[in-house]
């Protein structure tokens, strides 16, 4: 039995033009490269992967670790040089695996640097592995002498599948009560950008704080909808400019913004991408329809089905564990909570040695960068795993049992700090696990 | 379907009115930032390096005056300016920002415990340079607390140590070393402090760099880690609350026996700044303190943010007005009263470094971020 059997309208293998698979491949290559070069510019490589003297792994991807200098260099080189093959489609395979496997290398280095836009940038390189996405207008094309310019149409929607993905759990992550009825953290955000020129003073009015708040939920939940729809497409892309750029400016979120911007254009239709794509080349006559890409892909049906299920499920895995789910953070990441909340926190480290009568404060500082020790200070498993760190490091100085307590204090939206981790736990001892964390304090206890 | 959609129409507003009901409409933010920048600036800063100047050049005429004519008379003379000047430091260190953090003011002229046998050494070899890492401790008012109050029992013997036929010389000089030391350091801030005034009062953001951000971050840095922790923790055997080894030794001005003091005059200096009061007069300008009222920034038991911290900041004051004997004879002795001088710092600590700089959400990288 297969797939589409369940889904009788929908044929996986329905001819599609590539025009705008070979629009989105250039552009996010090209988007990839921008970053890659602004990140290196900015001397950020050495700053989150050559610097610090600790790194926070994820549970399970300890052996990914940094390659230190010069090695995170030549790391981005490579992956610098996978994006320009993306772009050009140019040994595009291998490009995009390569470019898949250093990006997302990199990001699994460090949970201080998750960003959701890194996420999502690892997910689409993934997908970009598996479409046909350089059969034409591409140097692999040009290299082989062979223009294929139909696709499957699971090719192109898969990757609108994905985005649309992303902006309705964004949307959805908004439909709460701080967001909606408070219009926080944005109260608080947005009167501290009212140095921004020309719409700075009105970001000191709570009633923009609520209008942003609103529209930006709305805009989440209905954008991917009113850009498929034909007769909306042109208003929604324009909306989706303004957006994104109204959040560039107003906020430090980095490329996201424009990477969104250019990647929301695979909405458009195929004749609107051949249009494009002839004032580039205006050689092409159409050839070859049916490339290697039309067999049944019995398998590949079946692990885009778990890909995206799991995808589905990810963001509602926070319902698994008891407690508040911004104060816990247990199943807060991989799920496209963008700019939710504003949470600042405090840790103080205290190591004894029992057995030696001693003790001593730390300074975390002297061991992380400040954004490092900022992140950490809000995140419970972080600190769980700075605390065996500083377990480690005394116990091979000291040759001695070693406890680690934290005082600690946080704040969501700002709501008033109060404890977060139970400074009676002794954190040298806690399991680190994707148990829940009975040593976080209720949020109101 | 039109009526259908009207009516969904409708509900979204109302709702959407709903929710900004008890707000007014044209409620808003309503703070002055440059205004602030601006009193920081002048009336706080400015004021506060001019001081710091002043009594480096006072300390620097006791020197010579003590090297002339070594006596009594003028050792005490000498030990009254080191005092002022260290006095008046506390109010700097406050707002280590621009030309004040390029000097790295704090750890030019007061780290301590000073360590006497690198002093020492210094002096018997000549050789030192004051720059370097190895001398950090070796140098600035830790240092002088050392030479003027722990080189003699009595006054006598101090004088004595200076006035060694061997050695005497050597030790004159070191103690002009260290003058001059802090009085370039206050010379350069005080010539750069005028060029660094207009990035400061320009940048009205709170981005890092920014006047606001810079404050915040310092001031936070200030109270958490040199006041609570080097001033009151450490002797006290790390965490007091959780126990270690005393040691009485790592107070500030161990020799002296200022300890109490110079902590007070820290404290009192961090509501000041805290307040925007102006540094000369007892005027009250726009400080962190306005800022945050303007923001309706608010504990967790519904209380303003800016008198919770100022009502906790001065209730470790009066604790630490309580003792009356030398930090280090007090955290000599265990379950000291240094705990509570500790306990009541620690809980501002929270107020400023969590609920402060969420509410005025200062920046302290420029590394993206999505948020949290």
């Amino acid at each position: 039995m297969t797939v589409t059997k369940w889904l009788p309208k929908y044929r996986l293998n329905q001819v599609k033009h590539i025009a705008p698979l070979a629009t989105f491949r250039v552009a996010f290559g090209i988007m990839m490269l921008a970053s890659i070069i602004r990140f290196w510019a900015n001397g950020w490589i050495a700053k989150q992967y050559i610097d610090p003297d600790f790194y926070f792994p994820y549970l399970g991807f300890e052996w990914i670790q940094s390659w230190g200098e010069p090695g995170m260099y030549i790391l981005f080189a490579l992956m610098g040089i996978a994006a320009i093959g993306i772009a050009l489609g140019a040994f595009y395979r291998w490009s995009a695996t390569l470019f898949f496997v250093s990006f997302t290398y990199v990001e699994l280095i460090d949970k201080t640097n998750y960003l959701n836009h890194y996420y999502f940038v690892s997910i689409i390189a993934f997908l970009l592995i598996l479409v046909p996405a350089h059969k034409a207008y591409s140097l692999d094309a040009w290299r082989k002498k062979k223009q294929e310019f139909y696709v499957p149409a699971w090719s192109i929607h898969i990757i609108i599948l994905q985005l649309t993905l992303v902006y309705c759990f964004a949307g959805l992550a908004k439909l709460q009560a701080d967001w909606l009825l408070e219009a926080l953290p944005l109260k608080i955000w947005l009167p501290s950008r009212a140095d921004t020129p020309i719409i700075g003073p009105l970001l000191n009015y709570k009633l923009t704080a609520y209008l942003f708040s609103w529209f930006g939920a709305f805009y989440d939940l209905s954008i991917p909808f009113f850009l498929l729809w034909k007769r909306t497409r042109i208003f929604a892309y324009l909306t989706v400019i303004v957006f994104h750029f109204m959040t560039a400016a107003l906020f430090q979120i980095g490329m996201f913004p424009y990477i969104m911007v250019v990647s929301t254009l695979i909405f458009f239709s195929e004749d609107f991408h051949k249009k494009l794509w002839h004032k580039i080349m205006p050689i092409q006559k159409p050839l070859l329809t049916h490339s290697s890409y039309f067999y049944k892909p019995i398998v590949l049906q079946y692990f885009l089905i778990i890909f995206f299920g799991l995808q589905i499920l990810l963001p509602f895995r926070y319902a698994l564990y008891p407690g508040k789910l911004f104060w816990t953070e247990q199943g807060y990441r991989f799920s496209w909570r963008v700019m939710l909340m504003e949470k600042v926190g405090y840790t103080q480290f205290t190591v004894n040695l029992p057995e030696k009568n001693k003790a001593f404060e730390v300074i975390p500082s002297q061991y992380l960068t400040p954004v490092q020790e900022k992140m950490m200070n809000t995140q419970p498993d972080m600190i769980l795993q700075f605390a065996h760190f500083l377990r480690d490091q005394y116990q091979s100085d000291y040759n001695s049992e070693v406890e680690v307590f934290v005082e600690s204090y946080a704040t969501i939206n700002g709501k008033g700090s109060r404890p977060f981790i139970d400074p009676a736990v002794n954190l040298a001892t806690v399991k680190n696990s994707y148990q829940h964390k009975n040593w976080v304090l209720p949020y109101n206890q | 379907m039109r009526n259908l959609r009207f009516s969904f129409f409708i509900l979204i507003v109302s709702v959407f009115f709903a929710a900004c009901d008890n707000e007014s409409g044209s409620e808003k933010v309503d703070f002055d930032r440059q205004a602030f920048l601006v009193n920081m600036a002048d009336n706080v800063i400015q004021p506060s390096i001019e001081n710091f100047a002043l009594e480096a050049e006072g300390l620097s005429v006791a020197t010579n005056s003590f090297n002339e004519n070594i006596s009594l008379e003028s050792l005490e003379v000498l030990r009254a300016e080191l005092k002022e000047a260290w006095l008046v430091y506390q109010h700097l260190a406050f707002v280590q920002v621009g030309p004040v953090a390029n000097v790295n003011l704090r750890d030019r002229v007061n780290i301590f415990p000073a360590k006497a046998d690198v002093i020492e050494e210094n002096i018997n070899t000549q050789d030192y340079v004051l720059g370097s890492a190895s001398n950090v401790a070796a140098k600035g008012f830790p240092a002088l607390d050392y030479l003027l109050f722990g080189t003699g029992e009595t006054n006598e013997d101090v004088i004595a140590y200076f006035g060694n036929p061997d050695l005497g010389n050597n030790r004159l000089q070191y103690l002009t070393d260290l003058v001059e030391d802090i009085q370039t350091v206050s010379n350069i801030i005080s010539q750069d402090w005028p060029d660094y005034r207009s990035t400061f009062v320009g940048n009205t953001g709170t981005d890092v760099g920014s006047g606001t951000s810079l404050l915040v971050n310092e001031y936070n840095f200030q109270f958490d880690i040199r006041i609570k922790n080097a001033k009151i923790g450490f002797p006290a055997g790390g965490n007091p609350r959780t126990g270690g080894v005393l040691s009485p030794q790592d107070v500030e001005a161990f020799y002296s026996g200022w300890s109490g003091e110079l902590a007070e005059k820290a404290v009192l200096s961090s509501i000041q700044v805290f307040k925007g009061e102006h540094f000369n007069a007892n005027e009250d300008g726009l400080g962190l303190d306005d800022y945050l009222l303007a923001l309706n920034a608010k504990t967790r038991d519904d209380q303003d943010l800016s008198v919770a911290i100022i009502n906790q900041k001065t209730l470790a004051l009066e604790e630490m007005e309580k003792i009356s004997n030398p930090y280090s004879e007090v955290a000599s002795a265990e379950g000291s009263q240094l705990v509570e001088v500790y306990n009541a710092l620690q809980a501002v600590i929270p107020l400023i470094k969590v609920d402060m700089t969420s509410a005025m959400s200062v920046s302290i990288t420029f590394q993206d971020n999505d948020g949290d």
